[in-house]
């Protein structure tokens, strides 16, 4: 795993990711602390589409696939999946930090039923679904087309179209924004949880196709 | 182990034919693939290492068929080092081959083993502790091969290896080739002559996805004897003239004058030119524009 961390987590990465992290929230404005969560899921999404589209095609760019490609395709499959687990794992982290950033603003509270911590609990259990599912579909859609920019350029059409006014009429509670358009008068507020699930479920099922893909496109 | 190649023909879907209708058999030890740059090497040995799939005609290693059913089979007997590899730059040359052995389904303790012989024999044992990005062109070229050699192939298919090497990192290259094929079949493509003179007796020359001569270094070279002068002159216009008729395999400016090689069905008619020894660049030159 470290020499996965290695390979997927260069210098380059942290520093960008981090730089857009304390840019966002020097320059994105939140008023309430019911604010933070939509803000920063739409954002770190972004983040997730750009940081995870290489995950495997850096074989492809380093000239790698052809050796590559002579290994096992469980061993193949494998890599791509550490490689997903441990910038995954780092993003979620960069969430967090994000999130701590933009209540450094300190956003006012509500009412009294809704304080900071309770919103951050909330928020914890939305933001690994959000952080999955952009990462995962990045990865596919990128292995798919085998090319890192058409493949984040397809991604973020979609990511437009999800944070359009339209797909939140028609998507509902479902979508994949489904927490950060929420609003949340109240910690009972629990209906975004559904569009969660759905994100969970289906980067499972795309998690479920890499070996086939990587047969067929690697 | 033994390679068979029938009737080989791979065309991509702009119509570029780069394998036209191919047969070759390659036997244990160094074969050496001679060609020009787009002559169609480097698409045989993708499809040899089954990272391409023929248009037609089939491959048998060790009789075993190449098709998607035996992909598996056959990818854990070869080895296989691209013409250009950037080997994980943030690893270290160990950790590299660790990671690589691991992927390939070696033991960890094999793997450990392995890694320490041809370290050893690579000569970078002292540099097993540097990044790749830290390394020169030639010890990357060796982390490449050892990274082939990791899971004993019994098939190593090398890509242009000395391209661009200073000359002795090229015959330290060359010499772990000859070592590494006492024990296995090593499918050497380069379109540098020397590399090949160096290291194996039998050859193939390709051109435009053919090949033009396929048999021992020996042969290759009788072909072209006696269609090989040399002639010196201070006439720079004669020089033009012979320059103009037939194909100069060198061509130097000395004190008694221009020196060239001459290469041609019939002796030249112009007076000074003398019969001379065939190199393997001279007979190359003749089959390649015979």
């Amino acid at each position: 795993m470290k020499k996965e961390v290695k390979i997927c987590m260069p210098y380059y990465k942290i520093a960008y990711s981090i730089a857009f992290v304390v840019i966002l929230s020097a320059i994105q404005p939140v008023v309430y602390a019911k604010e933070i969560g939509g803000a920063v899921e739409r954002a770190v999404s972004l983040l997730a589409v750009v940081f995870c589209a290489d995950t495997y095609l850096v074989e492809v760019q380093s000239k790698r696939s052809e050796v590559f490609c002579l290994y096992n395709l469980k061993k193949q499959a494998g890599v791509v999946y550490k490689r997903l687990f441990v910038q995954v794992a780092y993003l979620i982290g960069i969430s967090l930090l994000a999130y701590g950033l933009f209540y450094w603003q300190k956003p006012v509270n509500l009412t009294e039923e809704l304080d900071g911590g309770a919103l951050f609990g909330i928020y914890c259990i939305a933001i690994p679904g959000t952080v999955l599912f952009w990462s995962v579909l990045s990865v596919t859609v990128s292995n798919l087309v085998r090319n890192r920019w058409i493949g984040m350029g397809v991604v973020l059409l979609f990511w437009f179209f999800s944070i359009s006014g339209k797909a939140t009429q028609f998507l509902k509670n479902w979508g994949p924004f489904s927490y950060g358009t929420c609003d949340f008068g109240k910690l009972t507020e629990w209906r975004w949880l559904g569009g969660k699930v759905l994100c969970v479920v289906f980067a499972g099922m795309m998690l479920a196709f890499v070996p086939k893909i990587l047969k067929k496109r690697g | 182990m033994s390679i068979r190649i029938d009737d080989l023909t791979v065309t991509f879907k702009n119509g570029v034919t780069a394998v036209d209708h191919v047969d070759l058999e390659i036997p244990h030890g160094i074969f050496g693939l001679l060609g020009e740059n787009g002559a169609g090497k480097t698409t045989l040995m993708r499809v040899l290492t089954t990272v391409l799939a023929p248009t037609s005609g089939k491959v048998l290693l060790d009789g075993t068929l190449y098709c998607e059913a035996n992909y598996e089979k056959i990818q854990k007997k070869i080895g296989y080092l691209p013409q250009e590899i950037d080997l994980y730059p943030s690893l270290t040359v160990r950790e590299c081959l660790e990671y690589m052995g691991d992927l390939a389904g070696i033991e960890k303790r094999e793997s450990k083993k392995r890694i320490d012989y041809y370290l050893e024999k690579t000569s970078l044992a002292d540099h097993q502790k540097k990044k790749m990005r830290q390394l020169s062109g030639g010890m990357k070229r060796r982390v490449g091969l050892v990274q082939a050699l990791l899971h004993e192939p019994d098939f190593l298919i090398v890509d242009e290896p000395t391209t661009g090497l200073d000359p002795e990192e090229r015959i330290r290259i060359r010499n772990l080739l000859v070592d590494f094929a006492e024990e296995r079949t090593v499918l050497f493509s380069t379109h540098v002559v020397e590399d090949l003179m160096a290291t194996c007796n039998q050859l193939a020359v390709m051109k435009k996805g053919r090949f033009l001569y396929t048999g021992t270094m020996r042969e290759l070279l009788n072909k072209a004897r006696g269609h090989v002068w040399e002639c010196c002159t201070e006439d720079e216009s004669l020089a033009r003239e012979l320059e103009r008729k037939y194909h100069i395999s060198s061509k130097q400016y000395t004190e008694e004058g221009i020196r060239l090689r001459l290469l041609g069905e019939n002796m030249p008619s112009e007076s000074g030119c003398i019969a001379c020894d065939v190199t393997l660049e001279d007979a190359y030159i003749y089959v390649t524009n015979r």
